[in-house]
This record gives C-alpha cells, sequence and structure tokens, in this order.
C-alpha cells in the first residue's frame, strides 16, 4: 500500500494544472466561480479549447480520437478541472451518446457522428425520463412505430437537460410492449430541429432553465438512425450507465468549493471575530471535511482496483450517494453563512447575460437559489435510494 | 498509489484468521478470556514483532500490518492486548531516541516476556494529551511521583508502566514505572469491552533518573504518535467489527420471518443496511489513508488520525446501534455476539478522544496547513 503517485503522473498533473490555469477560456471560469448559469458558447468555447488540447474525449479509445489515458490520468484530469473552478463538460454527447457510438453503433454512424462530438460541434440532449417513467426508467412509454424505412415517434420526455441548446437527441423509445418492460426499448438518434419536436422549459425553484419537457408528435426518424438492434436500447442504457462514473463522485470540485467556504467564512464576522472561528460553525465543518476525505479515498480505492484490472462494481454507487451529499452539504454551508443576506432574489441574476447590479456581496446572492438547484445532485442519474436498492441487491445480496 | 496488500500481508492475514478460529470462543458471556499461552504463541507467530524494525528485533512491518493483525482480531472479537502492549506501548518504545534501551526494551515486548502498558489517562484531563494532573517532583537525581491514572489497558497484567506526568517548568514527560515500585497501587476490573483494565494510584512512587524515556518536558513527541498508531489500530479493530456485524445482520434478517416474510425483503430494513455499509466502507477509506501516513510523522498523519476518529464517532454509533436494532431483542441478549461486538464497538467510538476533541484537532492543524484543494491524493 501507498499514497505515492507516478512522477509519470505528477508531470501530467502538472499540465493539466497548467492548462487549466492557461489556455482553457478564463472568463469561463470566473463566471462558474461566480455561479452564474453559462450560455452555450461558454460550454461550446470551453470544450472546443478542451478539444484543441486533444483532451475532449478522456475516455475515448485513440482510435476514435480520445486520449488514450490510464484511469489515473482520467481521475488527475477531471479533479483538476473541477479544482480549477472550470465547468464541467456538458456530458451528454462526450461521455454518453459517444461510448454507446462507438461500442455499438454501425461504422457509418460512428464516421457520421463521432468527430462533430469530439469537435463539440453538435450539441446532445438525453431523452431518458418521462412524465411516469423517473426512478422506474423501463416504465417509459413514448412509443416508436415502425412505417417503411422511419420509425414514428409519440410520447414526451421529461427534465430533458439543456433541450433548448440541443441540436440532437439520444433518446429510449418503445418499439415493443407486449413483453417485458426493459425488452421493446430502442436506442434512437435524431436532430432536435426535426418536425413534430416541441421544447417547453421547465423553470425550475431557483429560477434557472436546465431542463425541459419534449413532446413528439408524429415525429419520423429514419431506421439507420437507430443504434444496434431494436428492442435492445435498454442493454445500451445499461452499458452507459455502469461505464460513465467518472466524474460522479467530484471530489476535486467539492474540496474546491470547500476551500471557498473557509475563505468565505475567514471574511464573514461574527460578534466575537471571524465565522470560521466559531467553535460550533468549524465542528461542522469538520464533519462535511472528513466526509470529504472519506470520499477521495473510496474514490482513490476504486481506482485502484480498476486499474490493477477490477471491475467498477456496485461500490460506485457509493460514490453516488456520497458525492451528492456532500455538493448539498457545501450549498448549505453557503446558505447559512449568507444568512439574511442570502435573501435577495434577483430573478435573472443567474442568466448567462444579466448585467444588473446585485444586492449584497457576490456570493450571497446566489446562495439560496444554488441550495435550491442542488436538490437536483440526489435525485438525477439514479435517485440516492434507488443507488441504495442498487447496493442492497447487488453488494449486500438483499 | 496502490492500496492492494502483499502476498505476505494475505498469507499473515489468513494464518492469524485461523488462529482465532482454532483459540477463541464465545462462553455464555461473551468471548472467553485470553489465556497467557496464547500471547507466546502469537510471539512465536511474529505477531508481537510485525510492526517494529528490523533492526530493533522487529520483522520491519509498519502500521499497515498492525492494521492487518487488529482487523482479524477485531473481526474474532480476541481479548488479546496487542492494542495496549504493541500499538501503544510500543508505540512510545519504537521512538525512542536511545538506541541501546529502545532495543532492549523491543525485545523484550516482542518476546511476549514483558507486558508494558501506557498509563496516561487520567479523570480530570478528558481527552487531553498535553496535560496531565499526575506530577513528577525532582529529588536530587529522583523523580517522585504522584497523581491517579485511569482506563490503562491490560494494566492487571501489566509489569511496567510507561506513566504521564508533568515536569514542573519543562511539561509533559514520560517515564518507565516498574509495577511493584512502592506507593504504586493498581485496581484492575473487566472494561464493559471485555478488556482487562485498570486505574492506577502513584503516591510518592520515587524513581531514578534512568526511568526517563525522553527528555524533560518532550514526552508528547512521543505520545502523540503512539496515540495516533492507537486511533489507526482500534481503527482497523472497527473494521473487523462492522464486518462482523453487517453480515451477522444481514444472515438474521434473511433467516427471521415476521408477516410471514424474511424480514430482509423490507426495504426499510435494506436501506439501514446500505446505510451500515457505506459508514464501513467510509472508515476504511480514512483508515488507509492514516494506516499509509502513519509512518511519516508530519501533520498530514495527525490530521488523517482525527479525520478517521471523527468519522468514528459516529460510525460506530451507526453501525452497532442498527444491528442491534435489526436483530431486535437479540441484539440485547447477553447470550449474543452481536451484543458484545456492539460494546466494544461503542467503546471505541470514545477511546482516545471522542469526535469533537478530534474535530478541533483536525481544524487547528488544517488552519496551519492551509489550502488542501490542490493535492492530488
Amino acid at each position: 500500500m501507498n499514497l505515492e503517485f507516478s512522477a509519470e503522473d505528477i508531470a501530467f498533473r502538472d499540465e493539466v494544472r497548467q492548462f487549466f490555469a492557461t489556455k482553457y477560456p478564463q472568463d469561463v471560469i470566473a463566471k462558474n466561480e461566480a455561479f452564474v448559469e453559462l450560455s452555450k458558447d461558454d460550454y461550446v468555447r470551453a470544450q472546443k479549447a478542451l478539444h484543441a488540447r486533444g483532451w475532449a474525449g478522456p475516455n475515448w479509445p485513440v482510435e476514435y480520437g480520445g486520449t488514450g489515458w490510464s484511469h489515473t490520468q482520467r481521475y488527475i484530469f477531471f479533479k483538476e478541472m473541477g479544482a480549477s473552478g472550470a465547468p464541467w463538460v456538458s456530458p451528454f454527447g462526450l461521455m454518453m451518446v459517444a461510448p454507446v457510438i462507438y461500442t455499438f453503433g454501425t461504422t457509418e454512424q460512428k464516421e457520421r457522428f463521432l468527430p462533430d462530438i469530439l469537435a463539440s460541434n453538435v450539441w446532445w440532449c438525453q431523452g431518458y425520463s418521462e412524465p411516469g417513467a423517473g426512478s422506474d426508467l423501463a416504465a417509459l412509454r413514448t412509443s416508436a412505430v415502425r412505417d417503411g424505412d422511419h420509425y414514428v415517434v409519440n410520447g414526451a420526455k421529461m427534465w430533458t437537460t439543456y433541450a433548448q441548446y440541443a441540436d440532437w437527441m439520444f433518446c429510449l423509445v418503445r418499439t415493443d410492449a407486449s413483453g417485458r418492460k426493459q425488452q421493446g426499448i430502442t436506442f434512437l438518434l435524431f436532430p432536435m430541429d426535426s418536425p413534430g419536436i416541441t421544447v417547453r422549459p421547465i423553470i425550475t425553484v431557483d429560477g434557472t432553465h436546465e431542463v425541459n419537457e419534449v413532446i413528439f408528435d408524429n415525429l419520423r426518424v429514419p431506421v439507420e438512425n437507430r443504434v444496434g438492434e431494436e428492442g435492445k436500447g435498454w442493454d445500451y442504457a445499461k452499458y452507459l450507465l455502469t461505464h460513465e462514473r467518472t466524474m460522479v463522485a467530484d471530489v476535486g470540485r467539492s474540496r474546491h468549493n470547500v476551500e471557498r467556504i473557509k475563505k468565505i467564512a475567514a471574511a464573514e464576522r461574527t460578534k466575537s471575530g471571524a465565522l470560521i472561528d466559531d467553535e460550533l460553525f468549524r465542528r461542522r465543518l469538520v464533519d462535511l471535511e472528513v466526509e470529504l476525505d472519506a470520499l477521495e479515498y473510496t474514490e482513490l480505492r476504486l481506482l485502484s482496483e480498476i486499474e490493477t484490472g477490477g471491475a467498477p462494481g456496485a461500490e460506485s454507487s457509493i460514490l453516488k450517494i456520497k458525492g451528492a451529499e456532500i455538493q448539498q452539504a457545501i450549498t448549505e454551508f453557503l446558505l447559512e453563512i449568507a444568512g439574511n443576506k442570502a435573501l435577495p432574489f434577483v430573478r435573472d441574476r443567474m442568466h448567462p447575460d444579466w448585467d444588473g447590479a446585485p444586492v449584497g456581496p457576490d456570493y450571497a446572492g446566489m446562495a439560496a437559489p444554488r441550495y435550491f438547484n442542488f436538490r437536483k445532485a440526489s435525485i438525477y442519474g439514479g435517485t440516492n435510494e434507488i443507488q441504495k436498492n442498487i447496493i442492497a441487491k447487488a453488494v449486500l445480496g438483499l | 498509489m496502490d492500496f492492494h496488500f502483499t502476498d505476505e500481508q494475505r498469507l499473515l492475514r489468513e494464518t492469524l484468521s485461523r488462529f482465532c478460529q482454532d483459540h477463541y470462543r464465545f462462553g455464555v458471556q461473551g468471548q472467553t478470556a485470553p489465556r497467557p499461552g496464547y500471547w507466546s504463541e502469537l510471539a512465536e507467530l511474529g505477531v508481537l514483532a510485525l510492526p517494529f524494525q528490523e533492526a530493533d528485533g522487529g520483522l520491519g512491518g509498519d502500521m499497515v500490518d498492525a492494521m492487518l493483525v487488529m482487523e482479524v482480531f477485531g473481526k474474532a472479537l480476541a481479548p488479546e492486548p496487542y492494542l495496549a502492549n504493541i500499538v501503544l506501548a510500543g508505540g512510545v518504545l519504537k521512538r525512542l531516541s536511545d538506541k541501546d534501551r529502545r532495543q532492549a526494551l523491543i525485545g523484550e515486548l516482542v518476546s511476549g516476556e514483558a507486558r508494558i502498558a501506557l498509563a496516561h489517562a487520567e479523570a480530570t484531563n478528558r481527552d487531553s494529551l498535553s496535560h496531565v494532573d499526575t506530577t513528577a517532583r525532582r529529588e536530587g537525581n529522583d523523580f517522585v511521583l504522584n497523581g491517579d491514572k485511569i482506563a490503562v489497558l491490560d494494566g492487571a497484567h501489566a509489569d511496567t508502566f510507561i506513566v504521564s506526568a508533568m515536569v514542573k517548568g519543562a511539561g509533559l514527560t514520560l517515564f518507565l514505572v516498574p509495577a511493584n515500585s512502592p506507593g504504586l497501587s493498581q485496581q484492575g476490573y473487566e472494561g464493559v469491552d471485555g478488556f482487562d483494565t485498570s486505574n492506577l494510584g502513584l503516591a510518592n512512587v520515587r524513581i531514578g533518573e534512568e526511568a526517563l524515556l525522553c527528555e524533560v518536558g518532550e514526552g508528547l513527541d512521543l505520545l502523540e504518535p503512539a496515540i495516533d498508531d492507537g486511533i489507526v489500530a482500534i481503527g482497523a479493530e472497527a473494521i473487523g467489527i462492522m464486518s462482523f456485524l453487517i453480515e451477522a445482520t444481514i444472515d438474521y434478517t434473511k433467516t427471521r420471518k415476521q408477516f410471514d416474510v424474511p424480514i430482509s425483503s423490507f426495504q426499510v430494513l435494506q436501506h439501514r443496511m446500505v446505510d451500515m455499509f457505506i459508514e464501513r466502507e467510509a472508515t476504511v477509506s480514512l483508515l488507509y489513508k492514516a494506516a499509509i501516513l502513519a509512518g511519516s510523522g508530519g501533520p498530514e498523519a495527525a490530521k488523517a488520525a482525527s479525520a478517521l476518529k471523527v468519522h468514528l464517532g459516529r460510525a460506530c454509533r451507526v453501525v452497532g446501534q442498527q444491528a442491534v436494532q435489526l436483530h431486535g431483542g437479540m441484539g440485547i441478549a447477553d447470550e449474543s455476539p452481536v451484543a458484545h461486538y456492539f460494546k466494544r464497538l461503542t467503546i471505541i467510538s470514545q477511546q482516545f478522544g471522542a469526535a469533537d476533541t478530534h474535530a478541533r484537532r483536525y481544524a487547528a492543524i488544517d488552519r496551519r496547513s492551509g489550502d488542501t484543494s490542490k493535492q492530488i491524493a
């Protein structure tokens, strides 16, 4: 047992750190640090900077333009990215649909879609959840009926993140309702400007527009846009879920945010001094830091296992649960530190184009919206309760 | 970065697990008491010599090896005084700067001949490391000790004590005090966790200068890292105990039927067991960090030990209480092993300082060392 990273890994870390400090768009980092919602252009510019450096596909095989990094390098990359204050990479193209396409797609599909995903020329969104299918995703009812060389799609998707930015959607549809509900699901790709698609914004409680309802009314999708076999979509969706846990713990970002909390709490005064020196406050902050220490080493243990050929099992559900709890706890601390200063709700403030004057200190105006917004972390990607069900079944044998 | 055990370490774990299976049985009232012979068998197996340097007569292992031993002992709830003698007393002795003395004392310890116990805790000082009320007054070349110690692990079996006392004008100092010293009295008792423990009275105990284990006033430099070793050891013991409790609880809920179904089919109970599992995994993660860093002696090692202890404060409660809860009445029946693992786990949660104490220490170290967001591990 040892905690040493190799000289190569340390050099790589420095290279990544240097990149984010210089070559990555600094205005995007500044915006993200101010908790302002990023525009599509911000995301795309940032991802194109990664692409220019050859780092857009950390998880991709080299033959499709991926980095060919080891698991440790990927870990370092995402940790440094989080620690730099950079926003997440929109995962739907690069992290989600791309692996499904390069694993299950045809040669023609790979050539058609992968280069534009890698270059962030095309923005993707994910059509999974529905009004009646959340945790029970396989209960989805959006139907696709074969009509010659097309599928005709009818139904609705919910909570579709950044559908308003998206050029394409990857979508789970039901092509057969006769058997088990996991069977008869098919994986389709289609452009968002196709006739028959309506995107309806869902404004969340913090005032932001991240998610949408997407309605399909006799949408026609060419059969050639189906990935893999008809009726096997559930397998591809599951493959995607079990293989894309790289960012779920988000330790780098959370560590960065905890350090920010300390700095903010050091500047906030109480009657007896700095808030950070208040014993009761500090006591609870230590609990959070210790949780984060534990999460960091749980991820490292998993990494050590994967590096030596082990498969990431249901243990990654722990990363999801604890990662979400910690992200949410951070927003709770910010809210609490802001105190009365968290009260002003400048509705447009999170909007990318907002240029008004804030009421109160910068961090405080975003504290409550962030807190409200981050309730999503224990809901999306399989709720924390679903993650516990997975552990109960797969790890504890219950 | 690598969290795998070596082949030797795996072999050690198997050998020791077999030893525990062969030697310890649950009686009506908890674990059968240790027999003197077992300790010398462990010495022969090399388990006692394991975490000491080869130059000192050890096998060249470290706290990762001691962690393995303690985890196995925890899982078997083996009542051997490994923590008291090897980790705590040994932890002080292996840091002595006087080489000849270090080798001589460690030699006696690892052969199983000597039983040395650390007498530091006091009723009036809670979890303080740097201050005790016990005093050591200089009289010529001698020191005269006065004070009262509590919770001396394995004290009743010790032939020698390492006693912490304040020397006026200098501070905390450690002394080696023979158990048969005039003026030393002892009240032995069985701990609620099944370990033999004692309270110690020191009334004008006169010892010579040779009893000094460190420069006068520099006892904390030996004591603090030894206690941190102790935290790693009980953290590992806790892992063994938690593993037992989680397995036992899963097994029990699968066989216990109520309302015509195994109670393991109830989601509310499944999630409790997942909570126990998650607490255990977090403990393992913090334990590995603390065990690997233990040898380095820097502030990061101390911080990692305190992080582990902060977490143990909660994890021991969650796992212990839920194991009992899910066993129903059987969880608090004296004939049930679960009840006894629960008792030891409860004591671990506050041994060497409760969570609040270590949260304070963690914050103090953090304040001195600054931003930690730029470390990769």
